[in-house]
Formats: C-alpha cells, structure tokens, sequence
C-alpha cells in the first residue's frame, strides 16, 4: 500500500501543479491579457472554463452615471402589447442584453430569429418590438428616478 | 533535490482521514443537493429548446463528447442528470467512492459546461468542479464511508470479535493534496478577483470609491429583487465602508492557508461576507461557503467534543459470540467520533455488570442487549438502542422514528423478532476455529 501511494504522488504533484499553474495563469491573466497590451491571447474565457478569473462587479462607477433599466415589449396584430421575459425566446437574464443590443442596433436578421422564437414558444405571433428604458441616474446623495422614454420600435414582415 | 524534499513534505504529509471524508460528505452533499433544489434540471431542458445558432460548446464540453461537441438532446441529458445524482448519491455515502464520486464529477462537469455553452458562463461553479474531480482521485472514502464499514465489519467477524476503532485518528499521506490544493485555488481566485477591481478603470483605487458598490448594489437590487440591497444603495458612505472590507478579506485570505490558526477568523468571516453578498445583490455563491470545508480541521473539532465527553459514559454490554452484535457494535462504534459509548462484550467483562447489578444473570444478557448509563440504571434491547442513537449524531433521524406513535409498541417487538433469530460462534471459535450455526432459541 505504502508503495502504491509513492508510486501515485508524483502523478498527483503533476496533477495539482498544472491545476496550479494554469489557475494563477488565468488570475494574472498570462493567457489572456487585456488588448491594450498588444500581447497574444492565447486562452480566452471562456474556452478555459473551469479555469476562470475573476472579474466580476469590477468596473468602476462614478457620480453622474445612468443605470438603464431596460423593457422589451411584443406588439401583437391586434394592437395590444405584452411583455417580453427572457423565458419566453429561451434566454436567461444574462442573455436577454442580446436581444437589447439587436434592437438598439435595429439588426433585423436577429430580429427576426427572436420573434420566430417567441411564436415558437408562446405560440403569438408579434408584428414588432418595441425597446422602453427607465433610467436612473447616480447623484452624490443617492439615485434620481428617471423618466421612462421609447428607446426603439421595429416592425418585422 | 531539496525542492522536492519540501514540495513532498508539503502536500504528503501524514494527515487526517477524517478531514477528507467529512469534506467529501460536506462537498458532495452540497453538490447533489443544489443540483435537485436550485432548478438544474429545468435549465438543462430550456438550454436543450435554446436556438442552435446560440449553441458554442465549452473545450472542456467537447473533450467530453470525445472531440464531436455534439449537442445533448432533452433526452440524454435527462439521463445524465439522473445517473450523476445516482452516483452522488453513491459518493456522499462512500460506496466504491472513487468511482462513483468520479462518475459524479464527470456528470456534473458535463450539464455545467453544457449549460454554460450559449454564450453565458458564471463562475461559482468553476472551483467546485475542480474540487470534486480532485477529491475523486484522493482517498476521501478511507473512512466515513460504506466501503469502510463494510470492510471493517467483515474484519471483526473474521476475526470473531469486535475491535473497537476511531475514525477520526485514521490518518494517510494522501489525505491532504485535495484540501490544499482547493484551499490555493481559492487564494488565487480572491486574488483574481481583488487585481480585477484593482486594474479595471482609471485609477487603482477607485473601485473603492462608493459610487461603485451603490451601482452593483441598485443593478442587482432591482434585477434581482432585492430591497435590502437596493436600500443599501442610496449610502455613499457605507458602501465605501463595505468596499475596503471586501478589498482588504479578498486580499488577504491567502494568510488562512500560511496561519491554519486564522481559520476561525476567516472562514467565518468569509460565510458572512458571501451570505450578505447573496441577501444584497443574490450573488449565489454557496459552492464557496460549502468548499470552506476544506479549512476546518474537522478532527478537532471532533477531538473537542471526544474532550467535552462525561468521564462516566454509557456501557453497552453486548453477546461477544454473536456476528450480528458485532456487526452492531462495529456500526455504533464507527459513528462514535466523540467517543462516547463504552463497549464490553459479556463474555469477558459479566462482572463489570454482574457487581453492579447481582439481579441480571448472564443469561438475560446474553438474551437482549444491556446498556448502563451513567446514573447506574439499565435499559435494554429496543430501549436501548434509543439511549445509544441519542448519544450519536449520526442516528438522530432514527432517534426521530423512535418517537412515533405505535413506535413504542413495535420498535421492542421487531428487536425481539430479530434478536431471537441472531446466530452465535459456536465454542470452537475460542480456539481460532469459527462457524456459524444454530440460532440461539434452536
């Protein structure tokens, strides 16, 4: 037994030197570093996933920011509107920033595929997208509501 | 020379069993429990319905799928959801561990790379995978584990008697390069996370600035619906204050790894810092408070209470000639960690119970088991199980059933039931000749 086990800790310490080395990797960020530095990125997130580093919430903000608060709305035929949730095109929240960005962008390709989604999952058919936002904006003593404005409205065929 | 002389006395020491293990259950419970309750299964399907042309399978997905990264139907990754919660199952209890806690990391390191393969990855479950893959490969089913049991249970009965032992002294130089090893990788992830706020944007320092903390805290406030973390937001001042706590733990936690000592600030600490990251922005980083496991020195912990433990203990007098009472007491005595059972078999210590007790002749004791508590009183068969299983952790939900209506009335009969049908090492067996026949009321 006494055997065995030396006989496996040099195949651990390789083991648990690469897990090491490739981790502190992706925390200095060796295999990936930010673009201004013009070095080559060899592995980017998340193609070393579950070798990942950890920049979440890191961005600073500052006085004077908006905090936009996004709505997408379906339009139906019947002139009537409802409320687009990620669920409903098979998106999480994370995802549904994409469908934001196709309508801010009015990429109607994209458009498109979502609406295809939705009637393939709510089964309704929409006649277009309509984009509101409620900003919020970040004073020195605390956040001021904004106002609630239409960002986008995009009829598809 | 000496390099390797150091790392290997670093990662190899002779260490606890017991801390492995209890992190095994502590870590693979976790694991099997958040994927049944956290909605793990839904996400597989409304990922298998999600639109192809949002499908990029992980590296890691495509190692899996031996290169193909074909993409999973509803189907299939309704199966594999059920085999890896079979195999946790099979690894949180310790039965043929190594191989059934790597069927586990594999099935749960498959459904997470395939949910996080349409463009959207998070990252509390990076380490866990880490963790159960490297736990897979290390003996943390040694002890607390069925194997274990079971392998010491046939051990006493080959060797006729029951040998009492304490899991929590059993040590291997392989019980410490998986505990390590995860408690480096959160070092370097609290440091990835502090160097990120600290080089994102113009100046090093303003992530501390407030301003920041109160954005995330409204973002994710009103995301999330959370209106503590949304309440926290409109103070400037206190989220500067929060900023440099998060700065100051992030950065030096690699202490807790250099100082063990400081566990008992830091893991706390770190429990309260992740939970209120949780009720405030619902950040759900339990993977990390279920992972803390690795720093706890569990052995102590269970030293602690074998120290706390009354110097009068309860005695369990049990038929020392009869397999199945040795196959109890093997079982009893291996959720003993605090030691606070004593153990005799009849045959060799009548008197002990005889001196105290003139009343009870050898051969009711030999009839049904007897326990002596501390205050001299008997109690015996199905009552004394009960009193055992209240000293025991372990067996608390049986304690639980004890106290059921009818309980009363069919826990005695169902003792009696079996008790009467038990075998017993015949004479021989003294002499090293064992074999098992007649039940005792034939």
């Amino acid at each position: 037994m006494e055997r065995i086990k030396k006989a496996a800790m040099p195949i651990i310490s390789l083991g648990v030197g690469l897990v090491l080395v490739f981790q502190a990797a992706v925390t200095f960020r060796l295999l990936c570093p930010p673009a201004r530095f013009g070095w080559p990125q060899l592995v980017c997130e998340p193609a070393g996933w579950p070798f990942v580093h950890y920049p979440m919430y890191s961005l600073p903000h500052y006085p004077g920011e908006t905090l936009n608060q996004y709505s997408v709305y379906g339009l139906l035929p019947n002139g009537r509107e409802v409320m687009i949730q990620p669920q409903d095109l098979g998106l999480t929240v994370f995802q549904f920033p994409a469908v934001v960005e196709a309508l801010l962008t009015e990429d109607r390709a994209l458009i498109k595929t979502y609406v295809t989604a939705y009637h393939a999952r709510v089964n309704r058919q929409l006649s277009g997208l309509r984009l509101e936002n409620k900003a919020m904006v970040l004073g020195k003593d605390g956040w001021q509501d904004g106002k609630t404005e239409i960002i986008k409205q995009v009829e598809v065929d | 020379m000496n390099v390797l002389k150091v790392w290997e006395r670093y990662w190899f020491p002779p260490a606890s069993l017991f801390n492995l293990a209890v992190t095994r259950l502590i870590v693979v419970g976790f694991q099997v429990f958040w994927l049944l309750v956290s909605g793990h299964h839904t996400a597989l399907m409304l990922r298998a319905t999600t639109p192809d042309f949002l499908y990029q399978p992980l590296p890691v997905l495509r190692l899996l799928t031996l290169g193909t990264g074909l993409r999973p139907s509803a189907s299939l990754l309704s199966l594999i959801f059920m085999l890896t919660i079979v195999a946790g199952v099979a690894a949180l209890i310790g039965f043929k561990t190594n191989y059934t806690l790597f069927g586990f990391a594999v099935g749960a390191l498959f459904m997470q790379a395939f949910l996080y393969s349409f463009g959207e990855f998070h990252h509390p479950e990076a380490i866990m995978m880490i963790a159960l893959v490297a736990l897979a490969f290390s003996p943390c089913g040694a002890v607390l584990s069925v194997d274990d049991l079971m392998r010491r249970q046939k051990q006493n009965a080959a060797e006729s008697q029951f040998q009492p032992a304490l899991v929590t002294q059993e040590q291997s130089r392989l019980a410490l390069w998986p505990l390590r090893l995860v408690q480096w990788l959160f070092v370097l992830i609290y440091l990835s996370a502090t160097i990120s706020k600290m080089t994102t944007g113009a100046g090093h320092l303003d992530w501390m600035n407030g301003y920041t903390l109160q954005y995330y805290m409204l973002q994710d406030g009103l995301r999330w619906g959370s209106p503590l973390g949304v309440w926290l937001s409109q103070s400037t001042g206190l989220a500067v204050i929060l900023s440099c706590v998060s700065i100051i733990f992030e950065l030096t936690f690699f202490l807790v790894v250099l100082f063990p000592q400081l566990v008992w600030f830091y893991i706390p600490f770190g429990v309260l810092f992740h939970t209120s990251i949780y009720l405030i922005q619902r950040a759900p980083f339990f993977t990390f408070l279920a992972l803390y496991a690795v720093f706890i020195p569990w052995n102590r912990v269970a030293e602690h209470f074998q120290r706390s433990a009354p110097t009068r203990k309860p005695a369990i007098f049990f038929d020392g000639r009869c397999p199945l009472c040795i196959r109890s007491m093997t079982t009893l005595n291996y959720f003993d960690w605090g030691e606070r059972l004593e153990y005799y078999a009849l045959e060799t210590h009548w008197s002990r119970l005889h001196m105290l007790h003139p009343e009870i002749t050898l051969a009711a004791g030999l009839q049904e088991m007897h326990i002596l508590l501390p205050d001299n009183t008997i109690c015996t068969g199905y009552q004394a199980f009960r009193e055992i299983w209240k000293r025991l952790p372990a067996f608390w939900p049986l304690v639980i059933l004890t106290y059921l209506p009818l309980a009363s009335a069919i826990g005695p009969q169902v003792y009696r039931w079996i008790a009467d049908r038990r075998t017993r090492f015949p004479d021989e067996c003294a002499t090293g000749v064992c074999m098992i026949h007649s039940p005792l009321n034939k």
